[in-house]
């Protein structure tokens, strides 16, 4: 959807069609489920989180005022609201931040992995478990930051709104945070730091 | 001489296209003599490579959950908008409607102590006159519906619901009378028997007026005694005819819808005041 077919969809919401929501939920769920499950590292937790942070947004959308992105507010929302989530369940129990059962409905969901044989989709369910581990092993703040680049394709600024930060504090959170996911996942031998000039070279961002 | 650190912070900006054309070039001269900095670009794609690989489809239930919540959330707001439990107890009364097609031509035979205004008559009278309460109903009973007048009116204690004497036609055996119909959904509102009157402002305009008011939310109903006033409002919304079982206990105002299978009865978010003078206003 436009930015303009937001806003039209938002005033019909605020108009009184709670129905008209269903169209922002199916715009965003995806992008939002996939953070939510990156920060929370188990499905059942996402679920909750993407649930809660739509039921947040739907509640406070009379408060959006158009001055920035409907996305950047929104991922404002659920980003604050994996943080509750994440504190909340550290008071509860300490143990919960593993990947547990958290991706194994997932994989079979996943249409693309029955392009893959069962050994690469073996190798890829260790791959990705162990960059939940890593993720894991972030401090929060770095975790939400580089989720919201790399997921969510938020630009610095955009991301120094969401989070209220200088765009100076996003690019140094982000080089810290991709440093050290980098080690973690290489100690773990899921990433390898070949020397290998090609890809350097080539300039080939993703 | 900067160190590693600095060009592979210009490394993630690159990544992340945050990186000036200048900083680009001055990044591409190190890493042509840096190693370790070709091998953190490389592990820093991978990453965002890995990261992007793990994105999965959101659970189906995920939409779901949130709309079932939204639409319960409104059904309970003391003060909903008007498009929620209004429609649904509109829709109800249009299907009690078709249900009811025989009954629009049968005798009113219930009278009960509702009190009701005489502006209500005159204008309940100018309807009738007009035929306007017989717009929606087939065509075959606005036929067979005579002019005779149930002159019992007088009788009742309090103001005559005028409407009535517009219904004295004959009974159709064959089909469940309206006082039949009535004493069901009270049966299935658990409400205290007693007999039900009509107030019809079909043909009024007042429909939107009132549709908005059909707003309520669960409430428990004051089971040790009899409603003050117990009717069947019939009005019509945007050219369809529309019934809902009202009753008054003081200010209170609970509606039940006359659907076919299950009665819907809610207690009504506006008071006796204002829906009576939306009536009768």
């Amino acid at each position: 959807m436009t930015e303009e077919e937001i806003l039209a969809v938002i005033q019909d919401v605020l108009d009184g069609d709670v129905n008209a929501f269903e169209a922002i939920v199916r715009e965003y769920e995806k992008s939002v489920f996939n953070l939510a499950l990156r920060m929370s590292g188990n499905r059942e937790d996402a679920l909750d989180i993407s649930q809660d942070s739509f039921l947040k947004v739907y509640n406070s959308l009379h408060s959006f005022r158009g001055e920035s992105k409907f996305s950047v507010w929104l991922y404002r929302i659920v980003s604050n609201t994996c943080l509750d989530f994440l504190r909340s369940r550290s008071r509860r129990a300490e143990d919960s931040l593993s990947v547990d059962d958290g991706e194994s409905g997932s994989a079979e969901r996943e249409i693309r992995d029955e392009r893959y044989a069962p050994e690469r989709q073996f190798e890829r369910r260790l791959t990705r478990d162990a960059l939940q581990r890593g993720l894991n092993t972030l401090p929060e703040e770095q975790r939400k930051i580089l989720l919201l680049r790399e997921l969510q394709g938020l630009s610095y600024e955009e991301i120094g709104r969401v989070l209220s930060i200088e765009s100076g504090t996003v690019k140094s959170r982000i080089f810290r945070a991709r440093k050290k996911l980098c080690e973690f996942l290489a100690e773990d031998g899921n990433i390898s730091l070949p020397f290998s000039s090609a890809k350097a070279e080539g300039g080939d961002t993703p | 001489m900067k160190d590693c650190a600095y060009y592979q912070e210009l490394i993630s900006r690159l990544i992340d296209r945050e990186l000036s054309a200048e900083e680009g070039e001055e990044l591409a001269a190190h890493a042509r003599e840096c190693a370790e900095c070709r091998a953190v670009y490389t592990a820093f794609c991978s990453l965002s490579d890995m990261l992007a690989d793990g994105t999965v489809e959101p659970p189906e239930e995920l939409s779901e959950n949130v709309m079932a919540r939204l639409r319960r959330q409104e059904l309970r707001r003391q003060k909903p908008s008007p498009w929620t439990r209004s429609r649904m107890l509109a829709l109800a009364a249009c299907a009690a409607l078709v249900l009811f097609g025989g009954a629009l031509a049968m005798p009113r035979l219930l009278r009960s102590n509702a009190a009701a205004p005489t502006a209500a008559k005159e204008a309940r009278a100018e309807s009738a006159a007009s035929g306007a309460v017989y717009d929606n109903a087939p065509a075959e009973y606005a036929m067979e519906a005579p002019a005779a007048v149930n002159d019992d009116s007088t009788e009742r204690e309090g103001t005559p619901i005028p409407v009535s004497d517009s219904f004295a036609a004959p009974a159709a055996d064959t089909t469940m009378s309206e006082q039949e119909m009535i004493s069901i959904a009270i049966a299935r509102s658990e409400e205290p028997e007693t007999a039900a009157d009509i107030v019809d402002v079909s043909g009024e305009g007042r429909g939107a007026r009132l549709s908005r008011l059909l707003v309520g939310t669960q409430g428990d109903l004051p089971s040790d005694r009899t409603p003050d006033h117990r009717f069947l409002l019939r009005f019509d919304l945007n050219g369809v005819s529309s019934q809902v079982l009202v009753s008054v206990y003081g200010e209170k105002v609970f509606f039940i819808s006359l659907s076919g299978e299950e009665s819907d009865m809610v207690q009504a978010d506006c008071s006796w005041s204002t829906l009576r003078s939306a009536i009768y206003g």
